[in-house]
Order: structure tokens, then sequence, then C-alpha cells
């Protein structure tokens, strides 16, 4: 079935339509969302509430729009606000006093993340998927849209609705900081000369 | 028939231009980023949907549309009768309404009778700040009207005692 039949589908709300979608995209909404949020119940959460919303926003989506990366969209904010949430309830806020006597908050991560061996089943897998949490957010969904999903910068652009400059300046900053992180990954796979 | 393919040795001039091109190179960190490519690629498996997804969504999805339908189905009446049926409605409704608030709600009346009046007398206010009250008209007494006769018998209010200048005055002494 083609994007523009499926569109049409949704938009008379046909059942068909919708279970065609999810056919296409769940997986890949599923691991999307795994990889950016750690979870992988959460990320079912976050593909779910994907396609409820799109059920419910059917009629904003615009003709000429593509229905990847709107999905792709909604996923992302989805996830944002699952992490926010979490970060609200997980983290501890730790007020300091800066040189110039001013009280100053700072959220203090929460360490105790673990993924999620059902997914993750190898150790180096384990270990990607905590270097991944470790990003920044903002890098993170450029790596993980990029890398992992294969969209296209243009896609990405149009995912954050950010500026094509801004995503390639993300995904360099964001692989260089997962190197780091994964040195001594690269060093047992592929030896010393890799470095 | 042979196809014919345009070569460079047949345009020299072709050659120079290519030549002169610049080799675009890879950029600091290529094979870095190809490695970590590979990494995710190779050793990051792709989670997918558990089984039972779609189903959970599409009764959620179902819900929805049931809960949508049956809002719109109270939003939008489209017969002018059912129109007029809530307007009708709508006035009873609000008549009655309207009637019980401004019932209870108003003020109860009562009749004012205004207090008997009190005669309080009349106070005038004096340099000497005692008040003295002022006699009524009918409290006022004509003064007396007195003959020259009864004038002339009057006793004279002045001292009977004779002071002589010059002489002590035993009173004083004492």
């Amino acid at each position: 079935m083609d994007e523009q039949t499926l569109v049409e589908l949704l938009l008379e709300r046909k059942e068909d339509g919708f279970r065609e979608l999810m056919r296409v995209y769940k997986d890949d909404l599923v691991n999307f969302a795994y990889r950016f949020v750690g979870s992988y119940d959460d990320a079912v959460d976050v593909a779910q509430e994907t396609f409820v919303r799109v059920f419910r926003f059917i009629e904003t989506f615009q003709r000429g729009a593509r229905l990847k990366t709107w999905l792709y969209a909604i996923a992302r904010n989805v996830a944002l606000s699952m992490l926010d949430e979490r970060k609200r309830r997980m983290t501890t806020r730790l007020v300091e006093t800066d040189d110039e006597g001013q009280e100053v908050e700072r959220d203090v991560p929460d360490v105790s993340y673990m993924p999620d061996r059902a997914v993750d089943s190898t150790i180096v897998a384990q270990r990607i998927q905590e270097a991944l949490m470790k990003l920044p957010t903002v890098y993170r969904e450029a790596v993980v849209l990029r890398d992992i999903e294969g969209l296209t910068y243009e896609e990405i652009a149009d995912v954050c609705k950010i500026e094509i400059g801004t995503v390639k300046s993300r995904i360099n900053r964001g692989r260089t900081m997962l190197q780091e992180l994964l040195r001594d990954v690269y060093e047992e796979l592929y030896g010393k000369q890799s470095q | 028939m042979s196809e014919h393919k345009p070569d460079n040795h047949e345009h020299p001039e072709l050659r120079d231009i290519q030549r002169q091109l610049p080799r675009a190179t890879a950029p600091i960190g290529f094979e870095e980023t190809v490695l970590l490519r590979r990494l995710l690629q190779e050793h990051l498996p792709h989670a997918t949907a558990p089984e039972g997804f779609e189903e959970e969504v599409l009764s959620c999805l179902r819900k929805e549309e049931s809960s949508r339908r049956r809002l719109r189905r109270l939003r939008l009446p489209k017969s002018p009768r059912t129109w007029i049926a809530i307007g009708v409605g709508a006035a009873i409704v609000g008549g009655i309404a309207y009637y019980s608030a401004s019932k209870l709600a108003s003020p109860q009346i009562e009749h004012y009778q205004p207090p008997t009046p009190q005669v309080l007398p009349l106070v005038i206010p004096t340099d000497s700040a005692i008040e003295e009250p002022v006699p009524t008209r009918r409290q006022q007494q004509a003064p007396p009207v007195r003959t020259p006769r009864e004038t002339l018998k009057q006793q004279s209010t002045a001292p009977t005692k004779r002071v002589t200048p010059g002489v002590p005055d035993h009173d004083d002494e004492e």
C-alpha cells in the first residue's frame, strides 16, 4: 500500500488504515523509543501513545508532508515528555552556592540505569545502550535517528524542527562523545589500531 | 554495430579540466565514524513491538472512537425539531431557575415603622463649656413686674459696715 492510499484510509478513520500503519511502523517506533528512553516497557508505551495520537490528530496532518517524519516527530514528543516526567521523579534537586554566593539548583541524574536484558542480551549491546543513555538528549536523538533508524538529515531536521546544519553538528558531537564512551568496546572488538 | 564511447584521450582539454578539479578527501574522524556505525548496526539488536501490541492500540482507538461519536451526537443534533425541543427545554429550565433564584435571593420586605419621636431638650453650648439647658417656652417665666413702691421698699444690698479711711478694721485683725 502506498503512502497516499494509507493517508486517505487514515483520514477516513478506517481500521484497516490504522492496522497497516502499525504493521509498517510499530517496530521502528519501538526501537527508536527504546534507544531514546532506555526502557523497553516505556518504549512500548511511547509507541502505543504515538499511534493513539495519530488517530486523534489525523485531521491536522498536512497532505504534502511525509507520514514517516510526522510519526517520528510525535514519538519524539511523547518520549521527551516521558523523559521529563522520569527526570522529575528520579532526580534529586541539589542546591549549591556559587562563587558569588547565589544559590544554584543542579539536577543529579539517575545513575542506576540498566539496559533491558530481554532486548540487549549481549554485554556489548548493554554497554552501547548505557553509553547512549549518557549522551545529552539532543545528541542522543540525533545519533539514534541517523545511525540506528537510518533517517536522512532532512528527515531528522523535519522530525526535530531544527536546521540541517544543527542536525549535522549534533550528530557529529554525539558521535564523538559516543566514541569516547565506547573506547574500551572498540579496543576489545577491533583492536588498538582502530583508535 | 559497436557503440562508440567517448574517451578522454580523444578530448585532451577535458582531461586537463578534470585534473584541475580538487580531490575531495575524507573528513577527520571518518574511520571512527564508520567503526561506530558498524558497531551500532552489528551489535545493537532491533527492538520489536511485543505480541498483542496492535490489538491493544486498536481497542484503545475503538473506545476513543465510540466516545467521540457519542460526543458528536450530543454536540450536533441535526433535526430542527430537536433544536426547538432543546430551546424550549432550556427556556423552561432557565425560567424556573430564575424564578426560584429571585424568590430565594430577594430581600425580605418589612414594613418600616419609624420610632416614636423623642423630645430632646435643646442644648446650646456656652463659652464656659458648660452646657446649660435652655428652658422651653413653657418653662420660661415672665419677669416679675414690680411697682415703683416695691422698688423703693427693696432693701439695699450695700454693705452696712462703715469703713473709715485711716482707721484699722477690727474685723480684719481678728
